[in-house]
């Protein structure tokens, strides 16, 4: 993910909301942007744990304004009803604001289960979530819609998901039984558990895609991968080759046969590659 | 010596006596000194003490390793080889090598494969810029070896040509000669297709009931899964897994119906981490032997892994651990 980016979150869980969230907004406290949190059914308290989690105080976060929470009426539902316009006036009078004060960019995260109920406008969510990306035209937002699977309608769902630019895949991608890739978020890359064989490659080189294409190092867990291919091996560190200069590809959990690949391809010191060994769990 | 070639010049010492092995090493090794070039030395013990006390204060810019925890099986030594001579070629004009294969107690299959590696190595090092003296001691090595040292080195000691050396390509046919035969009638088979797990689970549950043990498992996993990848990419989807004891060997036999294309069958590491091919050098390396035939009924890969503790920890044990001496890697 990156600055001028609009993403869409889809979860099935309070666990998977958690993990994601408090990684997208903590990393934008760490890294000095503003953070504006639009709430449906989550409490400043929850996201104050979330954060504690990661190390991050959010109360001294929220008094000296880097954090801020918005809720029902000061959130979406001005007026108690959704109207696309006056919200996306509000996020461009937040982006302006987050200017003025100094923040180098502005991160927006908001729950949208609202819309699944008897909301006055709810049905013109689509009109929102279409006409709110002139706002990320100038690159200093950054936004992540929070979809809550267990409440929208899955055909209304994947519309949605549709208008966004990425989405962000809490959960695992299971190939057949063997194998499954989940992608995390603080460090951001990916898990492997299971079997790293020819059948995995499509997912392997999706999961390392959606890696890449966020800024800073990408960190592949493969502490529970209980077998992986030399073709699997080859493709992480030749995209760690091609990552540019200051990226690496961070292998963790490597086992003693993934080091005896690595050593045996003559790859221990290939460009982008850093490798830490780790002994199963 | 003056090196007129780039690559790899690759010369056979034929020595009968200490002072023939020293009188032709030492300029060897000093001349490299002298042009401050890296200088290797993976020689038997005793020549290793007699080039050590010879050279006095000069070995410490050597590198010596015992030949006998170096020279363990063709497809690891091929590797550990490749990799040192890869690392140093952008640093220097030349490298320089004194590398005495390992031939006592060698069975016929193996002697085989050694011949094999000597002649292959000059298409694996082929390209790098390296000087290659490989002794042969001739009052102890049986007239075979000694004739097969003088068909796999295009040179003798001193620079002369080897007026029997053979082309690799021919050599590595010649090896081939002798056909693999079928596997024993108890073999434990699997007829496999796509489904990779089923075979990587086929090894994990026979193997070790057939002796392996299981620090290897791992090794003989991913070995298989290379080879029967290759079969289920290349070999027309299916291919037959044959597992059996013969003597102190587990081997792994994948059969299928394709056939490769002439080459030197992961005795060559791939030019580059984009290009494919990675898999049979890895594989070579990972396995003790590997023997592979292909022809017009298909191709046939043979693995072995030593289940002798005392031909399988031969790199650990027999090695010299001195001041200068380096050990080769870590999963020798």
């Amino acid at each position: 993910m990156r600055l001028g980016d609009h993403l869409c979150l889809t979860y099935g869980t309070d666990a998977e909301q958690r993990d994601v969230v408090g990684a997208f907004v903590a990393g934008g406290l760490r890294t000095g942007e503003r953070v504006l949190y639009l709430a449906d059914r989550t409490g400043p308290d929850d996201i104050d744990a979330w954060l504690a989690g990661r190390g991050v105080d959010g109360p001294a976060a929220r008094v000296r304004g880097q954090l801020q929470y918005r809720a029902g009426d000061d959130g979406y539902l001005a007026g108690d009803r959704f109207t696309p316009a006056a919200v996306i006036d509000s996020l461009a009078a937040a982006v302006e604001a987050a200017h003025q004060e100094g923040y180098p960019a502005l991160r927006v995260t908001g729950e949208l289960g609202w819309a699944a109920g008897a909301t006055l406008g709810a049905e013109t969510l689509e009109d929102y979530e279409s006409e709110v990306d002139g706002l990320f035209a100038t690159g200093d937002l950054i936004a992540v819609c929070q979809y809550d699977r267990r409440a929208h309608h899955p055909v209304r769902l994947a519309g949605l998901i549709a208008m966004h630019a990425v989405q962000l895949v809490a959960g695992p991608v299971q190939v057949g039984d063997q194998v499954s890739i989940t992608a995390t978020y603080d460090p951001p890359g990916f898990a492997v558990a299971g079997s790293l064989d020819a059948a995995a490659v499509p997912a392997l080189r999706d999961a390392l895609a959606a890696a890449l294409a966020g800024p800073g190092d990408v960190w592949v867990d493969l502490s529970t991968a209980a077998f992986v291919d030399v073709a699997a091996l080859r493709m992480l560190v030749r995209a760690a080759t091609a990552l540019p200069t200051g990226r690496r590809l961070r292998i963790t959990g490597a086992r003693a046969a993934v080091l005896r690949v690595i050593e045996f391809g003559g790859w221990e010191g290939a460009p982008g590659l850093v490798v830490t060994p780790g002994e199963p769990a | 010596m003056t090196a007129a070639v780039n690559g790899l010049r690759h010369q056979a010492l034929l020595y009968d006596s200490p002072d023939a092995f020293a009188g032709a090493v030492l300029p060897f090794v000093e001349e490299g000194l002298r042009r401050q070039q890296p200088v290797l030395a993976v020689i038997h013990a005793d020549n290793l003490m007699l080039l050590r006390s010879e050279l006095g204060a000069a070995a410490a810019a050597i590198e010596f390793i015992d030949a006998a925890g170096w020279y363990t099986f063709p497809g690891r030594t091929m590797g550990r080889f490749y990799r040192y001579c890869e690392k140093r070629a952008g640093t220097t004009d030349r490298i320089r090598i004194v590398g005495e294969p390992v031939w006592t107690g060698r069975d016929e299959l193996e002697t085989v494969e050694w011949n094999r590696f000597e002649s292959i190595l000059n298409v694996t090092l082929g390209a790098l810029p390296v000087s290659m003296l490989c002794p042969y001691n001739s009052q102890l090595l049986p007239g075979p070896v000694l004739a097969a040292a003088r068909r796999t080195h295009p040179e003798l000691a001193g620079g002369t040509g080897s007026e029997t050396y053979a082309q690799p390509a021919s050599f590595y046919a010649e090896c081939d000669e002798t056909a693999l035969g079928d596997p024993p009638a108890d073999a434990r088979c699997l007829d496999f297709d796509a489904d990779l797990a089923l075979v990587r689970r086929f090894v994990a549950r026979h193997a070790p009931a057939l002796g392996l043990p299981a620090g290897r498992l791992d090794d003989i996993v991913l070995a298989v899964n290379e080879v029967a990848t290759n079969a289920v990419r290349h070999g027309g989807g299916t291919g037959r897994l044959a597992l059996w004891r013969a003597g102190n060997r587990v081997l792994a036999q994948v059969s299928d119906p394709g056939r490769l294309a002439a080459g030197v069958f992961g005795y060559q590491p791939s030019a580059s981490i984009a290009s494919g091919g990675h898999g049979l050098w890895i594989t070579r390396q990972m396995c003790d032997l590997v023997e592979i035939r292909t022809g017009a009924g298909g191709t046939t890969v043979r693995l072995h892994v030593t289940v002798d503790p005392a031909g399988q920890d031969r790199s650990r044990t027999s090695q010299t651990h001195t001041s200068s001496t380096s050990t080769p890697g870590p999963t020798s």
